[in-house]
């Protein structure tokens, strides 16, 4: 028999209070895993379509706590058009709506002529050409998903539109979208007039240096305007700075609760194993290799609570995207480092459980553990 | 080998020295043992007797360095172990311990309950093994290598409990009341047992008994009363 065989005979003896541990661990990790996925797939989503676009600077009306709520005034295009070192402005007003059948969509409308159409990526198709008003070009997830090609028909909200092209991008906010002119979409939602953020693309490309000079001056010039750089918009945004917050608090959350679920059922694992503790004592272990058996414990319900949580996680993100509509504009996000950080994490989260219970078993004299019943 | 009953060992050296022990409890309100001093010699065949509540399973467990002294000194082989793991790691390979209830550890068979206080102490596991397998036969539970303790009798445990205090080839084996808990056949196998240790090995044997059929045993006999004692006989033969 080998020494690991007594903690992992310890555990097995208790199976229930172990499982029920094991499961406090692995929803911790799970619930770490899923929400700080999520948070950097809606970080990496947003960037991702931003660059993909060639869009430099990003425009909002200041203090937004959503983009999609943000209003500005569509004149201010030209505004922003004459200051220096801008080549291309492009309004965009976005819209998050459903389809007939309650699926959500993000629908998007650009001027036509604008810079922005140039930067599609088409599968098929072309993109709406001047007073081509009653053409849309789709998203390829969309497109297959609705099993639409160029030349079939759409409708949206009560408007009949042609599917001119299949635009496919490395992003999958851009594959699940709808892209239409500008105008349309402001008579559709009665916003007309009104853009949301506009899209500046600059003279000098995207020189750091340059970039940021370039936006200090605009954000001088337009206060009420709020400038932000493409690389930094998944930080600046309140939505990705919401996701992430809730990310650390559920996640911490759920880590406190892990560790107290840890640190009761050693505890009351030494407790009730006082007696047979004291019997180790009194047969010659020594209290640090009780010790190490009682962090072992810890460790084995952490390490396997952590495997568990990590294949948890999965099937947790793949839940909150179907259930709360975001399939197909948020991908999970998992980099090997965040499971090794998440797993590390647990981990030391059952040493710290079992530390202190630990610490009380071998404090006692075996004498005294064994008067305990 | 052990020398002709009733001798003094001849190479005797001291095992164990206790001078001026002192243990109360209940913050100095209950005092089980007082200025207690007891040499223990190798070979030596020692009971300890009085009356229930007297301070010998104390003075045991002090001897085995499981209970703590208030006040006092304990030597063993010339060294003062003090901390909880310097008499850990003398219990792992110098004293072994025979309670009155068995203490035997549930979950585990009877080949790993002696394997138990060998872990650290002896690496090889096919060396362990080999060594409880001949414990097991000497005890005669071969059979029982695979039973978990509850099903095994209750003698069966005790001898159980007896192979697991010699498992590391002690110098001294430490027994409180081993035969408390069993009827009088189970009760005599038990101490042929514990007498074939002192004389067919040599080891130092105390036993903390009730029993005079059992202190009669011994070689010699100490008295406890109220935390003291108050005899120490030495007998040259066996009574």
């Amino acid at each position: 028999m080998r020494f690991i065989a007594i903690p992992l005979r310890n555990l097995r003896h208790r199976t229930l209070r172990s499982l029920l541990t094991l499961v406090g661990v692995a929803v911790a990790v799970a619930a770490c895993i899923t929400f700080t996925s999520l948070a950097r797939g809606v970080e990496e989503s947003w960037v991702f379509a931003l660059e993909e676009r060639e869009t430099h600077i990003y425009v909002t009306y200041k203090g937004v706590v959503d983009i999609l709520l943000s209003s500005i005034d569509e004149e201010f295009g030209e505004e922003l058009k004459r200051a220096p070192g801008v080549r291309d402005v492009s309004g965009e007003l976005a819209w998050m709506g459903s389809l007939d059948e309650g699926q959500p969509i993000l629908v998007i409308g650009w001027p036509i002529g604008s810079y922005l159409w140039t930067t599609l990526s088409l599968s098929s198709g072309h993109h709406p050409a001047s007073g081509e008003n009653d053409r849309i070009v789709i998203g390829a997830s969309l497109a297959e998903a609705m099993n639409l090609r160029p030349g079939d028909d759409f409708n949206l909200r009560g408007h009949r539109f042609k599917v001119s092209g299949v635009t496919r991008s490395g992003g999958v906010m851009r594959n699940h979208s709808l892209l239409l002119p500008l105008p349309v979409l402001q008579g559709i939602i009665h916003r007309e007039g009104v853009v949301t953020t506009f899209n500046l693309r600059l003279e000098q490309g995207a020189d750091p240096e340059a970039l940021t000079a370039l936006t200090k001056q605009l954000q001088a010039r337009f206060p009420d305007l709020q400038f932000v750089q493409a690389s930094s918009v998944g930080r600046e945004s309140q939505t990705v700075q919401f996701f992430h917050g809730l990310a650390w608090s559920m996640s911490s959350m759920a880590f406190v609760i892990a560790f107290v679920v840890m640190l009761n059922t050693l505890f009351m694992s030494v407790a009730e194993r006082t007696r047979e503790i004291g019997i180790l004592a009194a047969v010659g272990w020594r209290p640090r290799r009780i010790f190490a058996m009682i962090l072992l414990e810890g460790g084995i319900l952490a390490a396997a609570g952590a495997v568990l949580g990590l294949l948890l996680g999965h099937q947790l993100f793949g839940l909150i995207l179907r259930l709360g509509g975001l399939g197909g504009f948020i991908e999970p996000r998992v980099s090997p480092l965040l499971m090794l950080l998440v797993a590390g994490g647990a981990l030391l989260l059952g040493l710290a459980g079992s530390f202190f219970p630990a610490l009380r078993a071998v404090r006692m004299w075996p004498a005294e553990a064994l008067r305990q019943e | 080998m052990m020398p002709s009953q009733g001798d003094s060992p001849p190479q005797a050296r001291t095992l164990l020295e206790l001078k001026g022990i002192v243990r109360t409890f209940d913050e100095g309100r209950v005092l089980a043992v007082r200025q207690l001093d007891l040499t223990i010699e190798t070979g030596e065949f020692i009971a300890i007797v009085g009356r229930s509540g007297s301070g010998k399973s104390t003075l045991l467990h002090l001897m085995a360095g499981i209970e703590r002294p208030s006040a006092g000194c304990i030597r063993f082989e010339d060294k003062e172990p003090r901390r909880n793991g310097d008499w850990a790691a003398l219990r792992a390979r110098r004293i072994g311990l025979v309670f009155q209830r068995d203490n035997l550890l549930p979950t585990l068979s009877a080949l790993e309950n002696l394997e138990i206080p060998m872990i650290g102490v002896e690496s090889s596991e096919a060396r362990r093994r080999v060594r409880v397998r001949d414990l097991l036969e000497r005890v005669g539970l071969g059979h029982r290598a695979d039973h978990k303790p509850r099903e095994l009798s209750g003698g069966e445990r005790q001898r159980l409990a007896i192979a697991r205090s010699l498992v590391n080839g002690p110098a001294l084996v430490l027994a409180d009341e081993p035969t408390g808990n069993l009827d009088s056949a189970n009760a005599r196998e038990v101490m042929a047992l514990l007498r074939s240790i002192n004389e067919d090995d040599g080891t130092a044997l105390v036993v903390v008994t009730h029993d005079k059929e059992i202190a009669a045993c011994a070689r010699r006999r100490l008295y406890i009363s109220d935390g003291r004692l108050v005899l120490d006989s030495r007998f040259p033969e066996h009574h």
